[in-house]
């Protein structure tokens, strides 16, 4: 990736302005001054000290804000670092992610919440907001302190790839974070439930391997929102992908239960059936479900029930990758793919408008973690993503920025692109 | 008053009604020879059913004080332990002619239960802590307290800090500071705080360091460690932290301002040991007036009973 310090003045000429709160577009010029944007104008004259950027047909929006990055720092470094998940997240348009706790050892205390940020910084591509565990190395037993995790930086708690077992502790980690007004963000799993490696049904059984009642999320949503709602505290539920699930949530919707959700692109593009030969790059979990799943899951985004999209990055070496169905693990890499796949399923071949994704990416992940968007506006900050709609792109190797490759969309041909990134006084070129 | 079970079978008159015996007592306490005649003759029991120093050795004490037989049994050294029935401990304690008893138990409602059942037996409970409902005589005391110093409890500001759910000294000092005419204020994290607590009208402050100086009296509950054990607690240095009170939030409060806790205190969990040496930190005046509100209390007792 091609990444450069921005001159004093980049004009960026001939773009299309995505504005997220009259929802409209607009053809603009806009031009950077050290970092800042200056001036939005329909029109603005060159001058010579000025470096121009054409963005004819291009879209231009704020960095987008993925809630569930793996970036298996620390511990698992060969799988990926601070500096090569965050240069993947920019090439996929983020400027702002969160990383799950689930490292080795935990973020279960606020030195490695620290740790991390320290960390970051050296590269600084984009924001890192980490989640820290909600319980002492995530075995669902112990509160972790979460004052002193929010002093250090934490922007919610979860236990992620595990659901808190007890429904007693869970309701104490709940009000207990509620008293930081730190989300939790549930991984809906009933583990006892859930002890196999795909969805379970036909295909399951034609495959011969393990399988996994989709109710096993169900169950678990179900529980902890109604957990959260009766001590008030603030739930998250993280990748959505049942039908099952998104008919109870939208139950407890109805009933004016207090949650929010996301999914992540492939529940709603890839099915069990794209399971052929093994290929573990079709292994995540929650499992792949039916073509009713993932049309529910469409539908569900599209009502708003889902308000968030998120990639739920998760690099696993090859080694480790390619193996044998049952024993390789679970997970695939997102971030330089999650928006690019969502723009083509939804918009292109789907009823959204470019305002209704951008939502799913900016405005209501800001929201659930209470933070401002650096909105397209004179005086602020240059953030922007130059995204270009038609301009055709493939996904070849030499495209992937994260340490692993373990993606079921290698050499996949998208017919829209990430131009460019505008973050931190840096261009991107992906 | 015929039993004191809850700080709401006393009215506003008779709780300063007990304050003015109170501090009579403490002149008696204050004497050479601290003992007065007024209960020759009268027998007390007290029954711990939870292991306790300071409470039993207080009403003991305020009992001796008064010439009262006072015979105690606690849960370690007698029968209670050996699963005795409360309605036969009733009947034994009817056999035994004691004019009243003391009661603490670790399940709510047994002062009522056995008070129930000596009703017509002229003998009366005092109860002295039962599970996590109230602990009226460590109301009363704390009450006093501050009484002794502002004399009127009308509109005094008071905060309380802790375990709110599971504390009986909390639940009864509200009771009596709500009786009295003070606004009380609770800080605790919401694992602390009772569901549904915001239909009370008492404030939850999750950050009260800010609002130290707007109290007149800042009261400070223990932490039971067993609750850290199954989970209610991320660590205890993160609650020192968050809700310890430490020399640098003392120097925050008013100039007059009382620091009061139960006892006994965790040094360096629910207060730093810096705070001692404070003159508005009053843990030990609450140990005084502890004797001289349970000589007050009984001493009432047998008055209503009509035998003094």
């Amino acid at each position: 990736m091609r990444i450069e310090a921005l001159s004093e003045y980049l004009l960026l000429k001939n773009g299309i302005l995505i504005d997220l709160n009259k929802k409209e577009k607009k053809e603009v010029d806009i031009l950077i001054k050290n970092g800042k944007i200056e001036k939005i104008a329909r029109k603005i004259e060159k001058k010579e000290k000025f470096q121009i950027l054409d963005v004819k047909d291009c879209y231009l929006f704020s960095g987008l804000i993925d809630l569930h990055t793996h970036l298996r720092t620390p511990g698992r470094e060969d799988e990926e670092t601070i500096e090569t998940g965050t240069k993947a997240a920019i090439a996929g348009g983020f400027t702002k992610i969160c990383c799950m706790p689930n490292t080795d050892p935990p973020l279960d205390n606020e030195s490695l919440i620290t740790y991390l940020i320290e960390e970051n910084k050296k590269y600084n591509y984009c924001d890192l907001y980490p989640v820290a565990c909600a319980t002492k190395r995530r075995e669902g037993r112990e509160l972790c302190n979460y004052y002193l995790l929010k002093k250090a930086g934490a922007i919610a708690i979860s236990d992620d790839g595990l659901p808190i077992s007890s429904s007693r502790i869970l309701r104490l980690v709940l009000e207990y974070s509620k008293t930081f007004n730190l989300p939790y963000f549930s991984h809906c799993e009933d583990k006892e439930l859930a002890q196999g490696v795909i969805n379970e049904g036909l295909i399951s059984y034609k495959l011969g391997l393990r399988g996994i009642p989709d109710i096993s999320e169900s169950i678990i949503a179900f529980r902890d929102i109604l957990i959260a709602n009766y001590v008030k505290s603030k739930i998250h539920l993280c990748h959505i992908s049942s039908k099952k699930t998104i008919e109870v949530l939208r139950f407890l919707k109805e009933n004016n239960y207090e949650f929010t959700c996301e999914t992540a692109p492939h529940y709603f593009i890839l099915t069990e059936k794209d399971i052929q030969n093994y290929n573990t790059n079709y292994k995540v979990n929650p499992p792949l479900k039916k073509e009713e799943d993932k049309e529910e899951i469409k539908k569900a985004l599209k009502e708003g029930l889902i308000e968030v999209i998120a990639s739920d990055h998760a690099p696993h070496l090859s080694s480790e990758k390619e193996q044998d169905f049952e024993n390789a693990p679970f997970g695939i890499i997102g971030l330089e793919t999650c928006f690019l796949l969502s723009y083509e399923e939804l918009v292109l071949k789907g009823s959204f408008t470019i305002f209704e994704l951008l939502e799913k990416f900016i405005t209501n992940p800001a929201k659930i973690l209470g933070i401002e968007i650096n909105k397209i506006e004179e005086g602020k900050k240059a953030e922007i993503v130059i995204f270009s709609p038609k301009e055709k792109f493939i996904y070849s190797e030499n495209k992937i920025y994260s340490k692993s490759k373990n993606t079921p969309f290698l050499n996949k041909e998208f017919s829209c692109r990430i131009k460019a990134i505008i973050n931190n006084n840096k261009i991107f070129y992906p | 008053m015929k039993h004191l079970l809850s700080i709401n079978d006393l009215s506003e008159r008779e709780i300063y009604k007990i304050f003015e015996y109170a501090s009579q007592f403490e002149e008696v306490l204050n004497r050479p020879i601290p003992i007065v005649p007024s209960l020759r003759g009268k027998t007390l029991l007290t029954l711990f059913y939870e292991p306790s120093t300071r409470t039993q050795i207080s009403f003991t004490l305020a009992g001796k004080r008064l010439s009262c037989d006072v015979v105690n049994l606690s849960f370690s050294t007698s029968s209670l332990r050996k699963g005795e029935s409360l309605l036969d401990t009733v009947k034994n304690i009817v056999k035994m002619k004691v004019e009243g008893i003391i009661i603490r138990h670790s399940v709510a409602g047994v002062p009522h239960f056995l008070a129930h059942h000596l009703d017509n037996e002229n003998i009366f409970v005092i109860n002295a802590g039962d599970g996590i409902n109230e602990h009226p005589t460590q109301a009363l005391l704390d009450a006093y307290t501050i009484y002794k110093k502002f004399k009127n409890l009308k509109n005094l500001k008071i905060l309380i800090i802790g375990d709110i759910k599971h504390s009986r000294v909390a639940h009864s000092d509200i009771l009596i500071f709500k009786k009295l005419g003070c606004e009380v204020y609770v800080s605790c994290p919401y694992s602390f705080l009772p569901i549904e607590f915001e239909k009370t009208d008492i404030p939850h402050i999750i950050n009260f360091r800010e609002k130290l100086d707007s109290f007149d009296c800042v009261i400070v509950l223990r932490i039971q460690r067993e609750r850290h054990e199954i989970g209610y607690l991320s660590s205890l240095r993160e609650y020192h932290l968050l809700y310890g009170i430490k020399k640098e939030d003392v120097n925050k409060m008013k100039k007059n301002a009382l620091l009061m806790h139960p006892g006994p205190v965790n040094w360096g969990v629910e207060l730093s040991y810096d705070v001692l040496e404070d003159k508005r930190c009053v843990i030990l005046d609450q140990v005084f007036n502890g004797v001289a509100i349970r000589m007050a209390v009984i001493f009432s007792l047998f008055q209503f009973q009509g035998k003094i």
